[in-house]
C-alpha cells in the first residue's frame, strides 16, 4: 500500500464523525473545512495506493471552505479542469482511475457516490480570466493529488455567474460573504457576460448588481 | 487465539491427541477443517503436527479430492500438496500419489510464523516451498468416536463410503430445510453438481432420499426420523448444519489478509479503508453461509464489523454443554 501516516490518517476518524450520521449519509452528508480536506487527504492516499497522480482545479464551496473564505459546509467538491502537462483539460468526464478512488473515499466515509464531480467543468470552455492558474492556491495531498483552489477573485467571477443563473440561494450567499467590491463585480460582470451575452442574462444580472450596491453596472455591461 | 482454540476444540473431539473443553453440536466438514487449520496451525507447530497424525492415522477417512477441492487459493493448495505428499510418504497408496514435485525449490519461505526452522527441512514442505523440520507422526491421534454428533460425517462415510453420498447424506441431515437442490448440495459439498446429481438419483433409487419436481426443478428431501432411528438418536438430536467450506475459507481469507506487510505499514486510514474493502470481498460467501455483513459499515466501522463476522462465524461456538468447568 505504501502509504504513510498523514494528518488526514491522524484526524480521518474524527472527520468521520463529524459528518452526518450514517443513517442521514449519502445526499444529505455535509462537509466543514476540515472534512474536505481529509476527504482530499484519502483520494491522495487512494491515487496513491493506485500509482496515478493528479492535479485538479477545484472551485466551489469546498475550496471557499479550504481557502477560509466562507464558513459552512458543503457536500461536495466540484473539479473545473485536471492540470496535464502545464495545460488545463476538461475534467469532463473525470478519468476512471479518478472516479474510481473516489469510489471508494465515498464509500469509506458514508458519502454519495458524486462527492467529487466535474460539475463546473463547462466553465472552462468560455474561458477563465487571465492568470487563473497563477492566482490559484496549491494545497498538495501526497504524493498522488495537489489540489489547485481557485482564488478568491476568480471565485467571485464564478459564483456571480452562478447567482445569476440559480437566483438566491447558496451562490448569492457566497457571493455576499466573498464581500466583493464595487470594481470586483463589474470586473466579474463584465467577464459573465462573455458567458451568456443574452439579453435577459444582462437584465438578471443588472437586477442583482443593483441589489449588491452596484450603481453604474448598465454603465459597464 | 481464538481460531487456534476452535481448531483444537474440533480435532480433539475428532481424535487429535487433546481434550476437548466443548462438545460441538455441529457435524464438522472434515476436509474443510483439514484445510482450514493448516493455516491457523502455522502459529502452533504443536497443533499442525498432531494434525499431521491424526491424518496418518485416519488417512482412510479422508477425501484427498475434496481437499484439493476446498483449497481457495495457491498458499491452500501448497500446504495441501505438502500434506498429501507427506502422507504419501508413509501409506504408500495410489490416492495419495499426487502430481506434485517433490524437488526442494530454491527459495523456502518458514511454515511457522515467526520461527525459523532448524534441524534439517522436511522434503515434503520444501517441494511446495515452505520451510519446516521434518515432521515425524507422534502416534498419539485415535480414530473418531463415530457416535459423537461433530463425527456425523466419518460415521457416514463409514456406512457408504468416502464420496459424494455420505456428504449429501450429511448436508440434508443437518440442514434445516424442507428441501435441497442439486446446485445447492453442490456448493455445500463442493462436488461437482453434475457428480452431486448423479449421487442424489442413486440415493433416490435407493429410496435413501425422495425426489420430486417443482416449477422444472428436481427437489430432494430426506427422512430425517428414519435416519435419526437408525442412528440410535431422536430426529431432534442430529446435529446442526454450517457451510464450513465458506465460513472457514472467509477466515482463511481475513487471516491471509490481516498478515499483508503492506497493510501493517499503511496508514490508519488505508487500514480501515482496506477492511472495507475486504468485507465487500468475503461477503457472497457470507451470504451463502447465512452470516451478515454490515455493507453500511464506513471505513471507521469496518473493524469492528469484520470482528462481527469472525464472531458470527464462530457463534454457537459454546451454546453445548461444557464438558468442563
Amino acid at each position: 500500500m505504501g502509504g504513510k501516516n498523514t494528518a488526514s490518517s491522524r484526524t480521518w476518524k474524527k472527520v468521520w464523525r463529524c459528518l452526518t450520521s450514517r443513517n442521514e449519509m449519502s445526499a444529505s452528508t455535509s462537509l466543514d473545512a476540515a472534512g474536505a480536506d481529509s476527504l482530499l487527504a484519502a483520494l491522495g492516499e487512494q491515487l496513491a495506493l493506485r500509482e496515478e497522480c493528479y492535479t485538479l482545479v477545484v472551485v466551489g464551496g469546498s475550496a471557499l471552505l479550504t481557502l477560509e473564505l466562507v464558513v459552512r459546509t458543503t457536500r461536495d467538491v466540484d473539479v473545473l479542469a485536471i492540470l496535464d502537462g502545464g495545460e488545463l483539460v476538461s475534467a469532463e468526464p473525470l478519468p476512471h482511475s479518478l472516479l474510481e478512488a473516489g469510489r471508494i473515499v465515498a464509500r469509506d466515509f458514508g458519502l454519495a457516490i458524486d462527492w467529487l464531480n466535474a460539475g463546473p467543468a463547462s466553465l472552462l470552455d468560455l474561458g477563465l480570466l487571465e492568470g487563473f492558474l497563477q492566482r490559484t492556491q496549491r494545497h498538495s495531498y501526497g504524493e498522488a493529488l495537489t489540489v489547485l483552489f481557485a482564488s478568491r477573485i476568480d471565485q467571485i467571477h464564478f459564483k456571480l455567474y452562478a447567482a445569476v443563473n440559480q437566483g438566491a440561494g447558496r451562490h448569492f450567499a457566497d457571493l455576499q460573504a466573498l464581500k466583493p467590491t464595487e470594481p470586483e463585480l463589474l470586473q466579474a460582470a463584465r467577464w459573465s457576460r462573455t458567458h451568456d451575452p443574452s439579453e435577459g442574462y444582462r437584465s438578471v444580472l443588472l437586477e442583482l448588481l443593483t441589489h449588491l450596491g452596484v450603481t453604474r453596472g448598465s454603465d459597464c455591461v | 487465539m481464538q481460531l487456534l482454540d476452535f481448531a483444537w476444540d474440533e480435532w480433539a473431539q475428532m481424535g487429535v491427541s487433546a481434550t476437548a473443553h466443548h462438545e460441538s453440536r455441529w457435524a464438522q466438514d472434515p476436509e474443510a477443517l483439514l484445510v482450514f487449520t493448516l493455516e491457523v496451525a502455522r502459529a502452533d507447530p504443536r497443533l499442525f503436527d498432531e494434525l499431521l497424525d491424526w491424518a496418518l492415522h485416519n488417512e482412510g477417512l479422508l477425501s484427498v479430492r475434496r481437499l484439493r477441492a476446498m483449497c481457495i487459493d495457491e498458499t491452500d493448495r501448497a500446504l495441501v500438496a505438502a500434506t498429501i505428499s507427506w502422507l504419501g510418504r508413509r501409506r504408500p497408496r495410489a490416492r495419495l500419489r499426487g502430481s506434485e514435485h517433490h524437488q526442494v525449490q530454491s527459495k523456502l519461505e518458514p511454515l511457522f510464523n515467526g520461527r525459523p526452522a532448524v534441524g534439517g527441512v522436511d522434503p515434503d514442505f520444501a517441494a511446495q516451498g515452505l520451510l519446516r523440520p521434518p515432521a515425524e507422526p507422534s502416534q498419539k491421534s485415535q480414530a473418531p468416536d463415530l457416535r459423537s454428533p461433530i463425527n456425523l460425517d466419518f460415521r457416514l462415510r463409514a456406512m457408504l463410503g468416502v464420496g459424494i453420498r455420505a456428504e449429501v447424506v450429511r448436508i440434508m441431515l443437518c440442514v434445516h430445510a424442507p428441501w435441497m437442490t442439486a446446485s445447492a448440495l453442490a456448493r455445500t459439498s463442493v462436488y461437482a453438481k453434475r457428480n452431486v446429481h448423479d449421487a442424489l438419483a442413486g440415493l433416490a433409487d435407493a429410496g435413501a432420499v425422495s425426489v420430486f419436481t417443482t416449477s422444472g426443478e428436481q427437489r430432494y428431501t430426506i427422512d430425517k426420523s428414519a435416519w435419526a432411528a437408525l442412528f440410535d438418536l431422536p430426529p431432534k438430536k442430529l446435529p446442526s448444519h454450517r457451510e464450513w467450506p465458506q465460513l472457514l475459507g472467509v477466515l482463511r481469507t481475513i487471516l491471509r489478509w490481516s498478515r499483508q506487510p503492506d497493510l501493517i505499514e499503511a496508514s490508519e486510514y488505508l487500514r480501515a479503508s482496506a477492511t472495507r474493502q475486504l468485507l465487500e470481498r468475503i461477503r457472497p460467501e457470507l451470504a451463502f453461509a447465512g452470516v451478515k455483513t454490515n455493507l453500511r459499515a464506513t471505513a471507521a466501522e469496518a473493524p469492528a464489523a469484520l470482528e462481527q463476522v469472525v464472531q458470527d462465524i464462530l457463534a454457537d461456538r459454546y451454546p453445548a454443554r461444557a464438558l468442563t468447568p
